[in-house]
This record gives structure tokens, sequence and C-alpha cells, in this order.
């Protein structure tokens, strides 16, 4: 079974994805903050990464950094508000984040690029 | 207040110590002389006698000095006294008598007031003046420490019959009483808070897997087909009927309605509808709490409560500025008023942020935008913002309506149609912008020349050129000057070229400079 870890603050919008990606077979993980998210990095070896830009402690771009020196090879999905900088979206494309969901987002569709990505 | 009060306070407790000192001294002497030992206090008789005198039978011995014969420390002044008088009958010599304190030798000023303070502290009681004669010094203070002393008693006796005290112990006890209410009233709410987050957070844990069972498992159609009852049983059905939660599932499903998509928006509304929340929201615009009545209208802006509609048009005047605001923005958004009636009917000055907000609701909902009715508006500030919406929305076709109005229009009007005629390049508007060229107003003239700068003509130079020498005004005649250069910098170097007044060859080099001049 594949590990996916969600760090997203919103904890509705999480548990939403959580009970959706779920569906499709896959363990989840989630976390609220930035630490955490780090520390989950470390606990959980997750298989693909989903990541709020705006997340207390840490944001996304550094949970993006962290994680490709972990692990380089782990496909990080970045979940963020159309209000974002345009700056923070390329800087993200950039250390290597390998996809970009703009809120507001389908969790269908989030669901068949996690797949997608997983699969790849 | 409370400086003053204390200082009474002092004052009259110095004054209440001052009347428990008042004494009358008594002389040591004349009860030394009545035989009375003084504790602490002897005496030592001195007497020079001729030489070869024996005086050992007056219980004298010599001393260190010639002819000088000292008695040992007595206790009793009246044995010292007696024996003066007897050297003096034998020798005709009288002595010196010297007291001492605790066998160090002490002044008669000092002795006295060692027994003062005796006499003060009632350490020391002179006991025979009462039986002798009553009118004697040290009476009243005898009889008062026979009598049973109650310092408290007094005390309490005198605050209370003092006004003053009575005053201050008022005031004290008032802020102690408010403090302890303030205390108890800050517990209280901060109670109620904390109840209300852990049950916020409880109601919010209990809304997610109901919300995803709905979203995900049941197609739109499904849930079309389901009743208020249907929705209910996957919810917490004991909760249904408590407020609080109502709040807490609006508000989720509100937050879930701005970050998806597709269906799950529409899954969302149904849901909101089917179980009947919508009620609940209407119910808050008759709240008497203007925070409670915004809520309820962001969520009949957010959820499309088309029916509530009328209600919310009762808030667009409120004098809270916050009900106002969202209630204007709701009808914009939820209202199928394409002439923005709501917007001109507006009373209150529209704030730079009321602008952006409606600006951006009218530009992403409002397909046929009609700001006809803002520029009839009564209300300046909607007149502007209808002419802002012209320049923003790109409605090129109420340019010449601007430029009909202009004469008529106030200042800040004119500023903003300025601006629209300028970013059109409305070259029609020349003629009615020369004519405030000579206004008071300094950000209309400067505007007024921009627009020229851009658009003008040949007779705007002749024009531009007598306004940069009429004016007084730096920032008129730099704008005249920077309008001319640009219109025709051959002409701007037959005009300033060879000037001779300083500001304008100031200005004419900075215009010129290729880095200067568009600082």
């Amino acid at each position: 079974m594949k590990n996916v870890l969600i760090i997203e603050d919103d904890k509705l919008i999480s548990s939403l994805v959580r009970f959706r990606l779920n569906k499709d077979g896959y363990n989840v993980t989630t976390v609220d903050d930035g630490i955490k998210g780090m520390n989950a990095i470390d606990t959980t070896n997750p298989d693909l990464i989903i990541t709020d830009v705006m997340i207390p402690f840490k944001n996304g771009i550094e949970i993006i950094n962290y994680s490709k020196k972990v692990n380089p090879n782990v496909p990080i999905i970045v979940l963020s508000s159309l209000g974002e900088e345009e700056s923070t979206v390329m800087e993200a494309f950039t250390l290597g984040a390998s996809d970009f969901v703009p809120k507001p987002f389908n969790p269908n569709e989030l669901a068949i690029r996690v797949q997608r990505l997983i699969n790849n | 207040m409370t400086v003053f009060l204390l200082l009474l306070f002092f004052s009259a407790f110095a004054q209440e110590g001052q009347d428990e000192i008042d004494f009358i001294p008594v002389p040591i002497e004349e009860v030394l002389l009545k035989g009375r030992e003084v504790p602490g206090v002897s005496f030592v008789y001195s007497v020079s006698l001729p030489q070869g005198v024996d005086a050992y039978s007056y219980a004298l011995r010599p001393s260190s000095q010639t002819n000088t014969w000292v008695t040992d420390t007595l206790q009793y002044y009246t044995d010292v006294k007696a024996l003066q008088d007897s050297v003096y009958s034998h020798y005709e010599v009288s002595g010196d008598i010297q007291a001492f304190l605790f066998d160090e030798m002490i002044s008669e000023e000092g002795l006295q007031s060692y027994f003062d303070n005796l006499v003060r502290n009632e350490l020391y009681i002179i006991e025979e003046d009462r039986v002798e004669d009553d009118t004697k010094v040290g009476e009243l203070i005898i009889l008062g420490n026979k009598m049973h002393f109650k310092p408290f008693y007094r005390l309490k006796i005198q605050i209370l019959s003092d006004i003053r005290m009575i005053i201050l112990i008022s005031f004290l006890a008032f802020f102690v009483f408010a403090a302890i209410v303030l205390v108890i009233v800050i517990f209280i709410i901060k109670t109620k808070k904390r109840n209300k987050d852990v049950l916020v957070k409880r109601f919010k844990d209990l809304c997610y897997e109901p919300l995803s069972n709905l979203l995900f498992e049941k197609s739109l159609e499904e849930i079309q087909e389901m009743t208020k009852g249907d929705i209910a049983a996957v919810l917490p059905k004991n909760l249904m009927d408590n407020s609080l939660f109502n709040d807490v599932l609006i508000q989720e499903i509100i937050s879930l309605n701005k970050n998806m998509k597709g269906d799950f928006k529409q899954k969302l509304k149904l849901i909101y509808r089917k179980l009947d929340l919508d009620k609940h929201t209407i119910q808050k615009l008759s709240s008497k709490r203007w925070d409670i009545i915004t809520t309820g209208i962001v969520e009949i802006n957010e959820m499309d409560v088309l029916e509530a509609e009328e209600l919310v048009n009762k808030f667009i005047n409120h004098d809270n500025f916050y009900i106002r605001s969202n209630a204007v923005a709701t009808l914009l958004n939820i209202s199928g008023d394409s002439n923005l009636k709501v917007l001109a009917n507006q009373k209150y000055p529209l704030s730079k942020w009321q602008q952006m907000i409606y600006y951006r609701i009218i530009r992403y909902t409002k397909d046929n935008r009609n700001v006809s009715l803002l520029l009839e508006s009564e209300n300046q500030s909607v007149r502007v913002f209808g002419i802002k919406l012209i320049r923003y929305l790109g409605l090129v076709d109420q340019l010449e309506v601007l430029n009909m109005r202009y004469a008529e229009s106030t200042d800040p009007e004119k500023i903003e149609m300025l601006r629209c005629f300028n970013m059109f390049g409305y070259v029609d508007s020349l003629e009615v912008v020369y004519a405030d060229l000579k206004s008071d107003n300094i950000p209309l003239v400067t505007e007024a020349i921009t627009l020229i700068q851009n658009i003008g003509e040949k007779i705007s130079l002749t024009i531009l050129f007598e306004l940069s020498q009429l004016t007084n005004e730096f920032d008129i005649k730099k704008a005249a000057m920077k309008a001319i250069f640009h219109l025709d910098p051959i002409v701007f170097e037959e005009y300033y070229g060879h000037t001779e007044n300083d500001l304008e060859l100031r200005i004419s080099r900075h215009l010129k400079d290729p880095v200067l001049n568009n600082v």
C-alpha cells in the first residue's frame, strides 16, 4: 500500500482529501504544520507528498526543499490559493515540485494526479 | 484624587499621633528629692577638703586628685544631698554631685531627657503624686495607665466619625469591588470562550466524515432525492437542533465551497438547503448583534440564498460599516440587478476598500454593466466610483456621457473623468478641459495638464505656456513645462531655452536630463 503524506493546515480539506485517497487504497497521513510535516517525511517514508504553500512554522517551499534532500525521488504536489505569488509557485517548481493544484480544486482531479505520479 | 485622599488619611493619623505624645514633663529633681529611685540612675558626691582632713567618717574616700574626697555610687539622691549638707555644716564646703546613667557620666539635661522618656513611655510611674496632690503633673498619665488601653477601638471611632475617612474607605472599597467583579467577569467570559472553542473543535471533527461521505459516496442526483431526514441521519442526530453545531456545519460547508470546484459546489449547496441551514442563516439577520447579522449576510452571499435578497436590502444603508458593506456586496453578487441600483442608493461615502470589493464583484459577476445610475447618484463617492468603473471595465461608450457631464461635475469627479479621457485618449474632451486650467484645485489642474500632454494639439502649447508664466505653483509650472516638452521639444526649446527665470531653467534641465526626466 502506497503512503501519501498531506501537509495542510485546513483540517477539513485534509480530511476530505484523505477520505478520497483512502477510497483509492492509499495509506494517508495528515499533519497540519510544517514542523510536523518534516518529522512525518522522516517517519512515514511517503511515496507522495501533498503540501499547501502557506502552512504554520515552515512553508511549503521549505517542505519541498527538505523532502528533496531526504529523498529526491518522492513526487510533491503543491496546493495553493489563486492569490498566491507567482514567484512562489515558480520557486516550488524550481525546487522540484511535480505538480501544482490551485484552490479551489476538484478532489477527484487531485486523486487522478496522485495516481498518475505514483504510478510513474 | 487618590493621592489627595491618602494625604488626608495620613494627616488625620498624624494629628491623632500628636494628641498622644502631649504630656507635661516633671523635673526629675522633684522626684529624686522625694527619696525615689530612678532605674539606672546613680550619683557620686565629690568634695575638696583642706589638707590633713580625715573624711572617712562621712563614707568618703580620697580620690586620685589631691585633697578630693568622693563617695561610692549611691542610688538615692536624698542620701547624697544629706551627705552634702553634713559636709557643708562641718567644713563649709558644698562639693559636687555628679549623676551617672548606667555608670556613664551624664549631664542634668541628659538626665532629665532620660527621665522624660521613662515617664512618656510609662516605664516609670510617679505613684506618690496621685496620693499627695491631685493637681500635680503626671496624674493624668497615672490615671491613664490604670485604664484599659484600646487603641483599635479609638481608631475605629475616629475613622467612622471622619467624613474624609468614610469617603476614602468607600473609594477604596469601590475599587476593590470593581476589581473583583472584573476578574469574575473575565473568568466567566474566558471559561465560556474556552468551552465554546472545545465544542467547536468537537463539532468540526463530527462534520468531517459525514460531509466526506455525502460528497464522495453520493451523486448530485442522489443527494437531490434525499430528504432532510436522510441527510440528518448521516450527521449526529441530537445535534441538529443545536445552534452552535449548525453554525459550525455552515462554516465547514462554506469553507469547502470556497476550496472545491466542479459538482462538489452544487452538492454542498444542496446539502445546505436540504438541512434547512438557509433558514438558520436568515434567522441571523434578526439578531441585534452586528457581528451575527454580518455573518448571516456573508453566508447568504456564499451560499447564494436568493430568497433573502429583500431582507438583505434593508441593510444596505445600515449605520454599521461591516453590515452595510457586506449587504451591498451580497446584493451585487446574488441579485440580477445589472443597473447597480443598490450602489446608486448608497447614502454613506464609499471607502477605497469598499470600492475594491465591489469592483471585483462587478467585474467577475456582471456581464451587462450599466453605470448610468451610478453617475446619477446623489452620493459623490458613488459617482466617482461609477467613473472609475468606466475606466477599469473599459466602458468607452460612456465617454461621451462623461464629456457632457464634465462641466457640471465636482472636482473629484472631474479628476476621475480626466483620468478616463487620458486612458482612452478621448480627444473630444479637450475643449471642456481647458477651462479647468484656471482652477484653484492643483490636483485637478495637474491632471488636466497630463491629459493635454497626451492628447493636446498645437493651440495647447500656447495655453500651457501662458499657464506656466502665470502660475506660481511649482507643481503646475513643472507639469505645464513637461507637457510642452512632450508635445513639442522644439517649441519647448524656443520658450525656455534662453529663459532667465531660475526655476524654469532648473525644471528645463531636469526635463532634458535623460536620467531625471521620469522622476
